[in-house]
């Protein structure tokens, strides 16, 4: 078989969910080193996406919808990250969007003085185009003005960490694979840095895993992309487990409830 | 007179196209800005029944589904900030977390995907009445090149691709199920996939002129 077949048989299995773990692995490996493997995975994706959109459509309740909405008000309700829904209404955007309007007011009165409607009707189809772009850079400066306050809150906690006296680093390898945790005992908390995780599919994310002295494995929240191609999270320790491992596994995009073990890639102590 | 020129003048402004008439791809853009009102409750009517289709399909009871595909929509939302439009149809997204999703919840309940539905074969129901006659019509072109690709699988090729996309099923637990060689499982898996893909550029291209 050659290595376009080969390719192909990969990303057809891949993409129809009949591949293996090491598959997946082998593909997500070429995508990751060759854009034109990742372009035909791609087709592949779209071409299996089909057997879904064949299906006779089904009724979507507004039940389901109004859910949704609901999660997504406690989300904005109680995370740290501060939704581009709740600027919206900022005052900079009520008085540029008044100090418009009034111009268009003074203008319209001006051009009317003057007879010369048609143009005020243009004077004013530009002013509306002004407005929705000032809107637009002003909605791109509070989405930046948000993530700048996010990952200040983020950093700030990780300095009280890593200057903790009681804090300390255990370290986690196989393979080329790497993951270091800070332990702080005193808050409860880890901080954890793994490297040299190959890529993942969109369909999939590592995920650490509390290993207890007695019980299952608990989650510990999704790697997210750190400095350096590293995959990082923060995560607080479970109230009543001595918790005395730590364990990374791939798991389907947004996490599992249990670890799929044949996908542990990496495990060991911490503490 | 004067006082009533403000509001006559306003009449004739120009306002952006209501959200029913923008692209799949500006869809998830406003969803990621966080428009949850107008953007999520179009996107909703676009692809919800997509969503609760593959749900119902792959878990075979419709409140599992409505619960899971509640737990889809909002994944979606999640990561509408992530979405590349250049990488894949929103379609397609759509079709891959949801059938990610619900093969999870099937793993986690530790049970067999029921259902009965298979592919193309069952008459497509008509499209929501809240849609306007060329939404209907262009959903419906769409919906007629997807069943032409479908149509062009043969029965052995249609069997595979139900088990490994919809039972969520290896190639290894294919070729055990059917009594088959594995080496016949992958290759009908192949064609298969294959013939589905020939068809993309027709469906791109019906997308593109809409």
């Amino acid at each position: 078989m050659s290595d376009r077949e080969r390719l192909e048989e990969l990303a057809a299995l891949v993409a129809a969910g009949a591949a293996t773990a090491d598959e997946e692995r082998e593909l997500a490996r070429v995508r990751a080193a060759d854009a034109e493997a990742d372009e035909l995975a791609a087709e592949f994706e779209q071409a299996a996406a089909l057997l879904a959109e064949g299906l006779p459509r089904a009724e979507a309740p507004g039940r389901v919808l109004d859910g949704v909405r609901q999660r997504i008000a406690e989300d904005r309700g109680k995370g740290q990250v501060v939704s581009l829904a709740q600027r919206r209404g900022g005052p900079a955007r009520i008085v540029a969007a008044i100090a418009v309007a009034a111009a268009a007011a003074l203008a319209l009165l001006w051009w009317r003085e003057r007879g010369e409607a048609e143009r005020l009707t243009e004077r004013l189809a530009e002013i509306d185009r002004l407005r929705t772009a000032a809107e637009a850079r002003a909605d791109r400066a509070a989405a930046q003005l948000a993530e700048v306050e996010n990952e200040q809150l983020r950093m700030s906690g990780m300095v009280e960490m890593v200057s903790a006296p009681s804090s300390k680093l255990a370290t986690v390898a196989k393979d080329k694979a790497t993951m270091k945790v800070l332990v702080d005992p005193d808050r409860r908390r880890w901080l954890v840095l793994a490297f040299e995780l190959p890529p993942l599919p969109p369909d999939k994310d590592y995920q650490l895993w509390f290993m207890p002295d007695e019980g299952n494995p608990l989650p510990a929240g999704l790697l997210e992309p750190g400095p350096g191609a590293a995959q990082l999270t923060r995560t607080d320790l479970p109230e009543g487990v001595n918790v005395t491992g730590a364990a990374i596994s791939i798991e389907p995009a947004g996490g599992s409830k249990t670890p799929t073990m044949d996908q542990i890639i990496l495990a060991g102590p911490v503490i | 007179m004067l006082a009533f020129l403000p509001f006559a003048a306003f009449t004739g402004t120009p306002k952006r196209a209501p959200a029913r008439q923008w692209s799949d791809a500006e869809l998830v853009e406003a969803m990621a800005q966080g428009d949850s009102d107008t953007a999520l409750e179009a996107f909703y009517q676009r692809f919800g029944g997509l969503v609760m289709a593959v749900a119902q399909r792959i878990l075979g009871s419709s409140a599992e589904a409505e619960e899971v595909a509640q737990e889809i929509v909002f994944e979606l939302w999640r990561r509408a900030p992530q979405y590349e439009s250049g990488r894949a149809a929103v379609s397609t997204w759509v079709a891959t977390v949801a059938r990610s999703r619900c093969l999870d919840a099937i793993r986690a309940r530790n049970r067999r995907p029921k259902g009965s539905a298979s592919l193309d074969q069952a008459t497509i129901p008509p499209a929501p009445a809240d849609l306007r006659p060329d939404e209907m019509a262009a959903q419906g072109q769409r919906r007629d090149l997807v069943r032409a690709a479908l149509a062009e699988l043969n029965d052995s090729q249609r069997e595979v691709l139900e088990l490994s996309y919809f039972a969520g099923l290896s190639h290894g637990e294919i070729a055990k199920r059917l009594e088959v060689p594995l080496g016949t499982v992958k290759s009908r898996i192949l064609s298969g996939m294959r013939t589905l893909r020939r068809h993309l550029s027709d469906i791109a291209s019906e997308e593109d002129a809409r």
